[in-house]
């Protein structure tokens, strides 16, 4: 599934990332890398962005982004 | 003398370490041939020079951004002798991602852990040696907050230039073969970095190493793809996976959190700042404190300022030569034409110190992104980002703020679509200057409902800022690059007073700098474009004529007393009526003590005059002369006043007015109100000046300038509501075009800022005012039109589908609906 | 609530125009002129005027053509009050108006 199907609270880790360029090398620098930990802290107050929690530290991810992260539920 | 570059993620005090150890003494200039900012510092230790560079804050050392291709062409081209990397000691699994990139340089590198208070808060202990054997290089604790760490810094420095370099090596693994293969064809000493870490990142497809090995550049890709074709993933993926299993390693190995899923004090809080139902009213509460704060309390302290202002205007009327009655000369006027234009802005900084200090707390504290990422949905369909808020706010989103500031702060958006409709919209927003013309006219025209067009006024100001936004990046920015919104939230830490003074005074510092450059010399020539060709002969003499028998009168009534001989010239009534303004001038601002002083001044300088200055009580003839005086005063100011508003109407500027008429006449604007446009490009507030003044009369009535302003002009209400309504997408003044020039980069864009607005505010009043005439609405049911309009679209434009998304890698055609839950 | 924005941002709009100024002078035959100013040089004729004392109004006017109010001195402690709207009121002590 994607990550942006994941609702607040839920905990997953990352499969694959399958986007390209931009974006990719931007969620490679941030840690988005295969096995990596997230969980989803939020959703900002209209849905869209959401907040995660991944490495320790907080990060904001369109959803638009986050579709393109592919993981698995734990 | 020691060269030190400063690296480190976004977030990680870097700042704060750079001014704790090269102290106040900052130079900031830009990269050449970009607009990052290069900040440097120079200090001494133990007799050695060092000069500290900051670089760009960067969440890696590739080459996507900007700022990482800056960082890297520093270190590759400059030659740094040591790399200082600050690391957030909170978050060091992540931050440990840039250290290895910078490890494998081949350069000394002295690492920082920053923030130690905050980790020892958050119950982490830290194994600081353990991490430095992990390393292979020296690494400092410290907390730049608490001023802590400052000499063991300064010392690593030292020691790192003489050190030998410990090689810092990840094992790639499956990568380790075409690593090596790659370094062989590397030819001897091209760059003096590791040839290692030149051969990562050639395989990662570094733009800039790539440049520097351009012979290469087909073998690299051979291999490249010949990797990924094996192992089924590219080498970025797989080194990045990599790296932070490394990271993983050296944070499980030296780190030991006790509070380990125990909630912080961020947790907490933002569990109320961005809960769905409270966060936008505490955003529009905090903006709304923000305002009335410095508002209210920026205004009492003008109290304190104005004079110190009004001394200076003093002053330089004081070293101007005397009017010789109604015979100014130009000097005169010019300089007190300067010190009006210079003084009205000036007056403006106690509300910008303060409102620029309270958004700089904001800042630090950590808001801001939090404030981008409850607003990023909204502004992403009118083509802005959740960072344009900053921008946005400190152009004036309540009552008024100031465009200059808020263009300039739209250097960190990331997105260049984005960025760019910020800079061409922020503009838009409520400019402070500008509402003492609102001001002026509503007390004139709308006195009854003034408190609801004020209103009106401050809050259309933002739909529209929307909707240009809108409307350029789906035209003129079409094609423009975005970027993706993958934006860190941090730890809220409670700001320094040092980082909040130093930023609030750039940001006001900036503002003065205005002052002293663009608006003094638009200023310049503003006053010749309104002052020549100046008054025909004929016009001259008439008022010379009316003049001299103002003088007669006066010679006749004082002839008869026993000073009459000592006031019959022209020289002497010159002179008493300069040393009775000089009086009173000064007298106006003065606190009681110093009016004392002020009298006993005058009266020791001036002692003959002074004598009808202030008429002793027991002298009937001095205070019979006084009352005469104070006519020929009036009497006086009213020539100047008629002359003035000739001067204008003979002069260039009033003949461009008048030539606008025929275009501006279906706005209503006659070339009256042309000529305050014009004239207040310098400075907004000025507009008030000029036009208050030419409705201004000299008859002996009681009216306000408000009120005379309703009688005398001829206006309507229709007609000051298309005046508002143009004044509101007017630009505000030159000083915003040229900050814009800056951070677009071109003159097109500048022109455009110019333009774009002026030709769509006089379409928009021109439609209002000719359809007001024709359906009779009145001043107040036009605005309300046109305020209930500019909201529709807003919610029109709002509502529409977004098209492009513009990174590579997302080209993706986005379909709200499917994200809608 | 919306009366208090409203009312705020009024205030805080007219207060940006200009500071209000004052200075008086006791003329030594039982009055005192009072005049009245702005600080970007705009007239203050027509502007509200009162003279207070305890809390009670004694005079009050308008500033004339010259931007000056003339009035009779009352006895014991007064206060003059150029009142140009929300804000923009400079009041003089009695007792520190000179001769």
């Amino acid at each position: 599934m994607n990550l942006d199907e994941l609702e607040s609270g839920s905990l997953c880790k990352i499969v694959k990332i399958h986007a390209n360029d931009a974006l990719k090398y931007k969620l490679l620098d941030m840690g988005f890398v295969a096995g990596a930990q997230i969980s989803v802290v939020r959703e900002a107050p209209l849905y869209d962005p959401m907040e995660l929690r991944i490495h320790n530290y907080l990060l904001s991810l369109r959803k638009s982004e986050a579709q393109l992260v592919e993981v698995e539920r734990l | 003398m020691i060269k030190v570059a400063l690296a480190g993620q976004p977030n990680c005090g870097k700042s704060t370490i750079f001014n704790l150890i090269s102290g106040i003494k900052q130079h900031i200039a830009n990269y050449p041939g970009v607009t990052v900012e290069k900040k440097s510092g120079v200090f001494s230790h133990k007799e050695t020079k060092i000069e500290v560079v900051d670089l760009p804050g960067t969440y890696s050392f590739s080459s996507y951004s900007l700022e990482e291709r800056v960082a890297k062409e520093f270190i590759l081209d400059e030659n740094p002798d040591v790399i200082v990397n600050i690391v957030d000691a909170s978050n060091i699994k992540r931050n440990l991602y840039l250290t290895f990139q910078l490890l494998e340089i081949g350069k000394p590198v002295v690492v920082v852990l920053n923030m130690m208070d905050v980790a020892k808060r958050r119950g982490m202990e830290i194994n600081v040696e353990r991490i430095a054997s992990m390393l292979s290089c020296p690494v400092v604790a410290a907390s730049g907050a608490k001023g802590e760490g400052k000499e063991a810094i300064v010392e690593a420095i030292l020691q790192a230039k003489n050190a030998p370099y410990n090689e810092f090596k990840i094992n790639y693994e499956e990568l380790e073969p075409t690593i090596k293969e790659v370094e062989a064809l590397l030819e001897e000493d091209t760059l003096q970095v590791s040839k290692r870490w030149v051969a990562i990142k050639a395989l990662e497809g570094d733009s800039v190493i790539l440049e520097k090995i351009s012979h290469l550049n087909t073998t690299i890709k051979e291999k490249r793809l010949a990797f990924h074709n094996t192992h089924d993933k590219d080498a970025e993926s797989f080194l990045a996976a990599l790296r932070y299993d490394s990271a993983d390693v050296i944070y499980h190995q030296s780190v030991s959190e006790k509070q380990l899923g125990k909630k912080t004090v961020t947790d907490v809080a933002d569990s109320i700042v961005l809960n769905r139902w409270l966060s936008f009213p505490i955003l529009f509460l905090i903006i709304f404190l923000i305002y009335q704060s410095s508002i209210v309390y920026g205004y009492k302290l003008t109290d304190y300022t104005w004079p110190i202002l009004a001394a200076f205007k003093n002053f330089i009327i004081a070293i101007s030569p005397a009017p010789d009655f109604t015979q100014v000369p130009m000097i005169t006027d010019f300089a007190i034409w300067m010190v009006n234009s210079a003084n009205a802005l000036l007056n403006y900084i106690p509300i910008f110190l303060i409102l620029f200090a309270l958004i700089a707390i904001l800042e630090d504290v950590g808001y801001m992104p939090r404030m981008a990422f409850i607003l990023d949905r909204i502004f992403k369909k009118f083509g802005l980002h959740g960072q344009s808020t900053l921008p946005l706010v400190l152009g004036g989103a309540f009552v008024g703020g100031c465009a200059v500031p808020g263009v300039m702060a739209t250097k960190g958006i990331a997105d260049e679509r984005a960025r760019m409709a910020t800079i061409l919209s922020v503009p838009y927003m409520n400019c402070l200057a500008k509402v003492p013309f609102y001001t002026l006219l509503l007390g004139a025209f709308f006195e009854a409902q003034m408190a609801l067009m004020m209103f009106f006024i401050s809050t259309v100001t933002l739909f529209i800022a929307l909707i240009v936004a809108r409307l350029l990046t789906s035209t003129v920015l079409k094609t423009r690059e975005t970027s993706p919104f993958v934006m860190e939230l941090p730890p809220y830490h409670l700001p320094t007073l040092k980082g909040v003074v130093f930023r609030a005074i750039e940001r006001v510092w900036m503002y003065i700098k205005k002052v002293g450059t663009i608006v003094l010399a638009v200023a310049i020539v503003l006053f010749a474009m309104l002052e020549l060709p100046g008054l025909s002969k004929e016009q001259a003499s008439s008022y010379e004529q009316r003049s001299q028998a103002l003088l007669d009168a006066f010679y006749q009534q004082t002839a008869n007393t026993s000073y009459g001989e000592r006031l019959n010239t022209r020289e002497h009534v010159a002179e008493l009526l300069n040393v009775y303004d000089d009086y009173r001038a000064r007298r106006m601002i003065a606190t009681p003590d110093q009016a004392e002083k002020i009298d006993a001044t005058f009266e020791a300088n001036h002692p003959f005059y002074f004598t009808f200055v202030r008429p002793p009580a027991d002298n009937a003839e001095a205070r019979a002369i006084n009352r005469h005086l104070r006519n020929l005063s009036r009497d006086r100011r009213g020539i100047l006043q008629e002359i003035k508003n000739t001067k204008i109407e003979n002069s260039l500027l009033g003949h461009i007015g008048r030539s606008l008429e025929p275009i501006t006449q279906f706005a209503g604007f006659d070339w009256k109100i042309n000529v305050a446009f014009l004239s207040s490009f310098a400075a907004r507030e000025s507009a008030v000046a000029t036009l208050g003044s030419i409705y201004e009369n000299n008859a002996a009535d009681n009216l306000r300038a408000e009120e005379a302003m309703a009688q005398n002009s001829g206006y309507t209400p229709l007609h000051a509501a298309a005046i508002i309504i143009f004044m509101i997408l007017t630009p505000p003044c030159i000083a915003t075009m040229i900050v814009v020039k800056l951070q677009t980069g071109s003159y097109r864009w500048m022109l455009f800022a110019i333009f774009f607005p002026i030709t769509l505010g006089l379409i928009v009043s021109s439609v209002l005012f000719t359809l007001g005439n024709q359906f009779g609405w009145s001043g107040v049911e036009a605005f309300a039109l046109f305020y209930g309009l500019v909201v529709a679209i807003t919610l029109f434009v709002g509502s529409l589908p977004q098209k492009r998304i513009n990174w590579s890698g997302g080209l993706v055609k986005i379909n709200l609906n499917q994200e809608e839950k | 609530m919306k009366k208090v924005i409203v009312a705020s941002l009024l205030a805080a709009s007219s207060l940006l125009a200009h500071s209000a100024l004052m200075s008086c002078f006791d003329n030594g035959d039982g009055t005192v002129t009072c005049e009245g100013g702005f600080s970007d040089g705009s007239s203050a004729s027509g502007t509200n005027f009162f003279v207070r004392q305890g809390g009670n109004v004694l005079i009050t006017g308008r500033m004339d053509q010259h931007s000056e109010f003339t009035f009779k001195k009352p006895e014991g402690a007064f206060e003059a009050v150029f009142d140009a709207g929300e804000g923009h009121q400079v009041v003089i002590q009695g007792k520190d108006i000179a001769q």
